[in-house]
């Protein structure tokens, strides 16, 4: 990865650590309020109202009861149809930009390439992987019946993201710390482990990645075939042979494009029309 | 059209920050609960304020606005010390914290008691999770009120713990403990009396003036006063005894 193309990741990691540092604040301010300290120009919120799936596990409860599930507020409904938006647009971008546990996840991952170098990430047999992936639509479809049927955030007990932002409260459950501490030590050997197997958030929005406007896309023409994308995707996913990338993994994080790790320009790209196009006009 | 980094850099921080930005400035950003509870739709009860939608961030003057159960009566029923803040200020949360363990790991009193005794309070239906418990000064209040007849109440009294108040866990393990014999030793409260059957007219006339916070002991109130802590055992011990 050349300088030019770090700039992208360099720029993905400041909007990352935006994100951080501010649902960080925000959840800070919140605890502080609590005990009766307020910051200037901060406005605290518990995690929960600021968390996108709240207001898609409360969708159920507004639409037969016309209220949210305890501790879901407007504000989860709002950045729920917000993140929907930019889905649409860019896929899961909330994922690869934004979600500061997400953001976590891949930050600890850099102590495991360290360690593991090319190991890293590689080490679930390919077969039990495939099969893993889709074990975070059962976490899905199971968090959103549980609270449906029982109108309690079910999902927040085994919540590593609400553990993480919440360690200091007491209201965190053992479970919820497991789940941190199980997170955190596979993420030393894998990419994302939350994301990837049991994120049920990351599981929606990645239904997004088969009609998103922009699709990342392969110029076959231009393509050398080095896998360069390949081996640079922490979601494993094999861009080196498909036209567009509809893998219901992509967190359209851009390290496999050419803006990184590819080597040819305007070869792997996010676009709206396929890239063969752009090459037959240039040849034209 | 091409996306790159900087496009969806900004397109991320732009339409999810513009976005709440936007919505704060709508008025419909809201981060808090309402404090509004959700009414029953359907059956004799629809339209009125249902009970079950209280949350733990409901304070009792919440409680008070919604169903019109004022915030003294679920302080005395919840036993909290209004000493240490104003009956309407307690949330419907601190009972969880107020209450650690009081059951002996057996339930718990928290929101869903708050949600359980407003609605025996009302006469409305609702069903308490299996692990719910009430203090007993609850189900004294819903008897005083004659909200509840004999037969419920001794079916609640199942499902009753002494009032822990606001006391450190040790002391609350032993609050407990003393409540149960109902035996006056140097560690009983003037919260225990009142689980006990004696009502807060009574302990004022044994003791000759007003009550104290429920947390405090009766030996050290005593000790305190200049008065001698046997002579008032003794008193007290036999009203206890005659209930």
């Amino acid at each position: 990865m050349n300088r030019k193309k770090s700039v992208s990741q360099r720029i993905r990691l400041a909007v990352q650590i935006v994100f951080f540092v501010l649902v960080a604040l925000v959840v800070a301010a919140h605890s502080l309020e609590e005990s009766g300290i307020t910051i200037p120009l901060l406005q605290g919120a518990s995690l929960h109202a600021i968390c996108p799936f709240g207001g898609v596990v409360s969708l159920y409860q507004y639409i037969t009861a016309g209220t949210f599930v305890q501790k879901i507020h407007d504000s989860s409904f709002w950045l729920m149809i917000i993140v929907f938006v930019t889905a649409i647009l860019l896929g899961p971008v909330f994922c690869g930009w934004a979600c500061p546990f997400g953001s976590f996840q891949e930050w600890i991952g850099k102590i495991g390439r360290k360690i593991f170098k090319k190991k890293y990430n590689r080490m679930i047999p390919l077969k039990l992987d495939r099969v893993l992936r889709y074990l975070r639509y059962l976490v899905l479809v199971w968090v959103v019946i549980m609270t449906a049927v029982s109108a309690k955030l079910i999902f927040s007990d085994f919540d590593p993201y609400y553990a993480l932002f919440n360690f200091w409260t007491g209201e965190v459950a053992i479970t919820g710390f497991i789940s941190l501490g199980l997170v955190i030590l596979l993420s030393l050997f894998v990419e994302r482990p939350f994301c990837k197997y049991a994120c049920p958030y990351g599981a929606l929005l990645g239904l997004s990645n088969l009609f998103r406007i922009f699709k990342l896309r392969r110029n076959s023409v231009t393509c050398i075939n080095c896998k360069a994308c390949d081996k640079a995707c922490p979601m494993n996913i094999t861009v080196s042979t498909v036209a567009a990338v509809t893998d219901h993994q992509c967190i359209s994080c851009l390290i496999c494009t050419s803006e990184a790790a590819c080597p040819v320009p305007s070869t792997v790209e996010f676009n709206t029309h396929a890239l063969e196009q752009n090459t037959q006009e240039v040849a034209k | 059209m091409k996306m790159t980094s900087r496009m969806i850099a900004l397109t991320v921080v732009v339409v999810i920050l513009g976005g709440i930005l936007l919505a704060m400035a709508l008025g419909v950003w809201r981060t808090e609960s309402t404090k509004q509870a959700a009414k029953f739709s359907s059956g004799a009860f629809a339209g009125v304020s249902n009970p079950a939608d209280i949350r733990g961030s409901y304070s009792f003057t919440d409680v008070e606005r919604n169903f019109n159960v004022s915030a003294d009566i679920l302080a005395k029923a919840f036993a909290v010390d209004t000493t240490v803040k104003a009956a309407g200020a307690y949330l419907a949360k601190d009972l969880e914290t107020i209450y650690t363990n009081v059951a002996d790991g057996a339930g718990e009193v928290g929101t869903d008691s708050i949600r359980w005794f407003v609605a025996l309070y009302l006469g409305m239906p609702y069903t308490p999770e299996e692990s719910t418990y009430l203090p007993n000064p609850a189900l004294q209040a819903l008897r005083d009120a004659g909200k509840v007849t004999d037969e419920v109440f001794q079916q609640l009294k199942l499902r009753s713990v002494s009032p822990s108040t606001v006391v450190p866990a040790a002391a609350q393990a032993e609050h407990v403990e003393s409540s149960t014999d109902r035996t006056i030793k140097g560690i009983t409260t003037f919260a225990d009396l009142l689980t006990w059957g004696m009502t807060q007219a009574e302990v004022e006339k044994a003791i000759g003036g007003a009550m104290p916070s429920r947390t405090i002991k009766l030996r050290d109130y005593f000790v305190e006063k200049g008065l001698e802590y046997s002579t008032y055992r003794t008193k007290l011990q036999e009203i206890i005894n005659t209930l």
